[in-house]
């Protein structure tokens, strides 16, 4: 389940449900308990805030539209969500290997940022790493440790088992390891502790 | 010191990095927002659009009249006034060739509008 109890599956359930029956405040509550994490989630999946814009867009009205017809599968709408976004975003990077390759901009090495430039160069430099990692592994880490999303949770969204989630992040944060070991001392991470 | 411990681990230098991109975190614009809520307006106001109800009676002989019936009546009505006046303009000759004799006096009463239309004297003042 991806919400963390039932309790809020239930009310995200229960929300989508008035939506079908034409009760716009639910539709506000929903998209403010949903909206931001898909948003978050395609942000970091394609290192493009308008893309991501468009594909929470996109992702929400495909909520709306299934919202008569919405049953219980065992599905809870936020793990329907991430699966609509996720794919989505597949679309997106597919069309995107065929053009010119856009990767986020690495932090530059200027000396002397304050903690919340620190900030942003870690952000921007993790963001770069994640645009690196194969297309599964940036998503279950994404998931796991930036959503923080269970282990199950993950499994279900993704369509996959438990074991292979875990396989997904390990390699994963291996690879975002290796890519981030370089810039340990750019982004001075060791002064600060 | 924590540096050690980062350089040790391997693996826990990433947590610096998680932590600073979800403080980093994208938030949801309110114009984003606004675009979803109206998309969400759009969506309710297609699933509550009325049903279409089975028409009345009246409404039923309206569709049929707007639709090919009053067109083929009046063409009918046209083809019928056309096809009157072109036997009320018939050439003499042949009216009076099918009429029997009793009522040739009456046809000789459409002759006066049929002659000048048709342009031919009417056969019956030239002695047949």
């Amino acid at each position: 389940m991806v919400p963390r109890d039932m309790d809020a599956a239930n009310q995200d359930a229960d929300l989508l449900a008035q939506f079908a029956q034409g009760d716009r405040l639910a539709a506000q509550t929903l998209t403010d308990r949903l909206a931001p994490r898909i948003v978050r989630f395609a942000a970091r999946m394609l290192g493009d805030r308008a893309e991501a814009e468009d594909v929470t867009q996109d992702t929400m009205l495909r909520l709306w539209r299934i919202a008569p017809e919405w049953q219980d599968t065992g599905v809870p709408p936020a793990a329907w969500l991430f699966r609509v976004a996720a794919n989505l975003c597949t679309d997106r990077l597919r069309r995107r290997r065929s053009g010119p390759a856009e990767m986020p901009d690495l932090p530059d090495d200027t000396p002397g940022v304050d903690a919340q430039m620190m900030q942003s160069k870690r952000a921007a430099a993790l963001q770069s790493a994640l645009a690196a990692l194969p297309e599964r592994q940036r998503q279950a880490v994404i998931l796991r440790h930036l959503e923080g999303l269970s282990n199950p949770d993950i499994a279900a969204i993704m369509m996959i088992g438990v074991e292979a989630v875990e396989s997904l992040t390990a390699r994963g944060k291996r690879n975002l390891t290796a890519l981030l070991s370089g810039q340990k001392e750019i982004l001075g991470y060791e002064d600060e502790h | 010191m924590n540096t050690d411990k980062h350089q040790n681990t391997g693996i826990e230098p990433l947590d610096v990095f998680f932590d600073a991109a979800r403080a980093q975190a994208p938030e949801l614009s309110q114009d984003l927002r606004a675009r979803i809520l109206a998309d969400a307006d759009s969506a309710v106001s297609v699933a509550s659009a009325p049903v279409p109800q089975n028409p009345t009676l009246r409404q039923r002989v309206g569709v049929w009249l707007n639709g090919w019936a009053a067109p083929s009546l009046a063409g009918g009505l046209t083809a019928a006034v056309a096809g009157f006046w072109f036997g009320v303009v018939t050439p003499m000759p042949v009216a009076a060739l099918d009429a029997p004799l009793w009522l040739q006096d009456a046809l000789g009463y459409f002759d006066a509008i049929s002659t000048p239309l048709v342009g031919l004297d009417d056969p019956l003042l030239w002695g047949f």
